[in-house]
């Protein structure tokens, strides 16, 4: 389970999250929709642990473990994973010794035996074919020549991969096309378990249409202002999020 | 048409016009009398030479290509009497083809050679290292390949430093028509001493060297190297050097493209600790038309590490459709560290395409953060995006052993970060 309260973050001195409460029981899927510059990509970043956010009050904790006090390495060990809004170029790095690099090393980190060559690749195999990624993708280097779908079929390959406990998924769906979104979907459902919760970043209720929400949120001026069940999705995408912001002030 | 261009020219250095610096007599190089070889002409090969560096002196920051390179105090400490020096060979290289100087006199290339200057000897006026080296010139190697012959195996050359000596080994390297070799300098040592070292090598038409080495260097060490390359018609030439540590380290390249289609690939990696200093010094001349050439250097620096990286590209009159490219890259991982950048275009053909760029920059923390989010830690994390960055220039590199020993050294390295 994973708990925010309260937590108010600042930005170059910009406070952007204004005491933000969040809960996610395991085995739940959250999204949270908001404005643009609301302050969605703050929190993700926040929660897997960016020192260019300070967080001024509140706390963080996953299965009561306070994970403000980590380092994001140790936060991705402890079972956080975040895919990013734009994932991040690395020339130079291929993308299987950046797996295998992450998978050893968060393995290692939680106390299990790393794999070696011919495991990963079995791994590697299985979760590429599942996601539809090609051979060639993996040959490149992380997300260099990658097009915008296929730097987000790479975030959930990832996550795939590093088995988490909880993952922010920040628009994971912006850039993908129809087929893209259906595989993408499919991959995040084919990880949903009781001992695994996710937080789904999204501006399109049509991507919720395929991974079902428990929850969903609106968050506007650094707060969570509206929750409810799917069907708050629909009604934000019909009327927008002017009436919620005027009805929470 | 001319396509001479700059690309994203950051951080190039001005050279200031008057120099603070004083000539510096090489007196303590030339008090004593040479010992006497018992060949005639070397004899006066040598005594003419030792007659130059008395007369022009030791190099300082006041010559054009030493401004940022002051090799003075490093050696003031160092014996100046020339020792003997320790060379040896890899088990697997083919003796045939190696020889010591003494066997060889008789042959006119080696005479040839070892009065042979590159190009821009004239222009610069700054051979002293050179001419120091041929003064003392006694250990010296000559490696003879034959025409149309393939070396399977690289010939290894290794060059051991002992504390408190000053050395002048020599190479002299021919390569026949249509041969293929690769030749490994691997340079070691520990304690201060001062290795001065010219290594010259012909590539005779359609022939094909690479040439690469190792420069592990005690924080002690001063290591200066002249290495000169002559290529001809349609051959190649490829170094590829992995510079790591020493107090005072310099390589000069010249490479004179004399034949059509040649071409010449130079590389280097440096990594730079401590208060280390390491300067590359590139040549490369074309002087006849459609000849390529490449420089591609990449430097990680800490501490309070120093690089200097000049590279020029001179282009003949004659010398059209000429393809030169330089690219030099800095990764800075402290403010105490500093690297220095003078690519140099020379051009005087009309029909050319050259370009330079350089940058100097720090890690990618997006790309650091991203791995930390995937649970790389930290210092693996920037492990992973250093070798990744000096990675593009390694690969270069296509024999597997000294790959290896390369990828061993970049990882002590990155250890003792
Ligand atoms: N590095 C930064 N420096 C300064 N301001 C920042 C920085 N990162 C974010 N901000 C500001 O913080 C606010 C919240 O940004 P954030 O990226 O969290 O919004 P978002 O809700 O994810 O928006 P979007 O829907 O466009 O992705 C914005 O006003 C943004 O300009
Ligand atoms: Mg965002």
């Amino acid at each position: 389970m994973i708990e925010i309260k309260d937590l108010h973050v600042e930005i170059e001195g910009k406070e952007i999250l204004k005491g933000l409460d969040l809960t996610i029981e395991s085995g739940k899927v959250h999204a949270i929709m908001g404005p643009n510059g609301s302050g969605k990509s703050t929190l993700s970043n926040v929660i897997a642990g960016h020192d260019a956010y300070d967080v001024t009050k509140g706390s963080i904790t996953l299965d009561g473990e306070d994970v403000l006090e980590m380092e994001p390495e140790e936060r991705a060990a402890l079972g956080i994973f975040l895919a990013f809004q734009y994932p991040v170029e690395i020339p130079g790095v291929q993308m299987t010794t950046f797996l295998k690099t992450a998978v050893n090393a968060v393995r290692k980190q939680r106390g299990e035996e790393e794999l070696d060559a011919l495991g990963l690749l079995k791994l590697m195999k299985q979760k590429t074919k599942e996601l539809s990624i090609s051979d060639d993708m993996m040959k490149r280097a992380v997300n260099v020549g990658f097009s915008g779908g296929e730097k987000k079929r790479n975030e959930v390959l990832q996550m795939a991969m590093l088995e988490p406990k909880f993952a922010v998924l920040d628009e994971t769906d912006s850039g993908l096309d129809i087929d893209a979104l259906k595989i993408v979907a499919d991959g995040v459902n084919a990880l949903r378990s009781d001992n695994r919760s996710f937080l789904v970043i999204t501006h399109y209720q049509r991507l919720l249409d395929y991974i079902k929400p428990d929850v969903v949120h609106v968050l506007a001026g650094g707060k969570i202002i509206k929750s409810g069940g799917p069907e708050l999705a629909h009604a934000l995408e019909e009327k927008g999020y002017a009436d919620f912001i005027d009805e929470a002030a | 048409m001319s396509k001479a261009e700059t690309k994203d020219n950051t951080n190039v250095m001005q050279f200031p016009v008057k120099s603070k610096y004083k000539p510096e007599t090489a007196g303590r190089y030339t008090a004593g009398s040479l010992p006497e070889s018992g060949v005639n002409w070397l004899d006066e090969v040598r005594q003419e030479a030792l007659a130059r560096v008395k007369k022009d002196g030791l190099p300082t920051p006041r010559l054009e290509r030493w401004k940022k390179t002051n090799l003075i105090p490093a050696i003031k400490d160092i014996p100046a009497t020339v020792s003997k020096c320790l060379v040896s060979f890899g088990d697997n290289s083919n003796a045939r083809v190696i020889s010591d100087l003494s066997e060889k006199l008789e042959e006119d290339w080696v005479r040839d050679l070892i009065t042979a200057e590159p190009c821009d000897a004239a222009q610069y006026k700054d051979m002293m290292l050179w001419d120091l080296n041929t003064a003392y010139l006694d250990d010296a190697t000559v490696i003879d390949v034959p025409k149309n012959t393939t070396e399977d195996q690289p010939i290894t050359i290794t060059i051991n430093g002992e504390s408190g000596t000053f050395t002048a080994p020599r190479l002299m390297v021919r390569v026949g028509s249509g041969s293929e070799v690769t030749i490994i300098e691997d340079v070691q040592g520990g304690g201060a001493y001062w290795r001065n070292r010219v290594t010259q090598i012909l590539v005779e038409p359609n022939a094909t060297v690479k040439h690469y080495r190792t420069q592990i260097e005690d924080d002690a060490a001063v290591y200066t190297q002249n290495t000169y390359a002559r290529v001809a018609r349609d051959a190649r030439y490829e170094t590829f050097t992995l510079g790591s540590g020493g107090k005072m380290v310099r390589h000069q390249i010249h490479v004179d493209l004399v034949g059509e289609n040649a071409d010449c690939k130079t590389h280097a990696v440096n990594l730079v600790d401590g208060s280390d200093h390491i300067d590359n010094t590139y040549t490369i001349n074309h002087m006849v038309p459609h000849c390529t050439s490449n420089q591609f250097v990449r430097s990680v620096l800490k501490e309070q590490g120093h690089s200097v990286y000049q590279g020029k590209i001179h282009v003949f009159k004659d010398a059209q459709k000429t393809d030169a490219y330089q690219l030099s890259n800095a990764l800075l991982l402290s403010d105490t560290a500093e690297m220095n950048v003078k690519p140099e275009l020379e051009i005087y053909a009309d029909d050319v395409v050259c370009s330079h760029g350089t940058t100097t920059g720090q890690i990618d923390e997006d790309a650091l953060f991203y791995l930390r989010s995937r649970g790389v830690p930290e210092k693996e994390a920037r492990g992973l995006l250093i070798q990744s960055f000096i990675g593009e220039v390694l690969d270069v590199v296509d024999d597997e052993d000294f790959r290896e020993m390369c990828d061993g050294e970049v990882l002590r390295w990155l250890r003792e970060a």
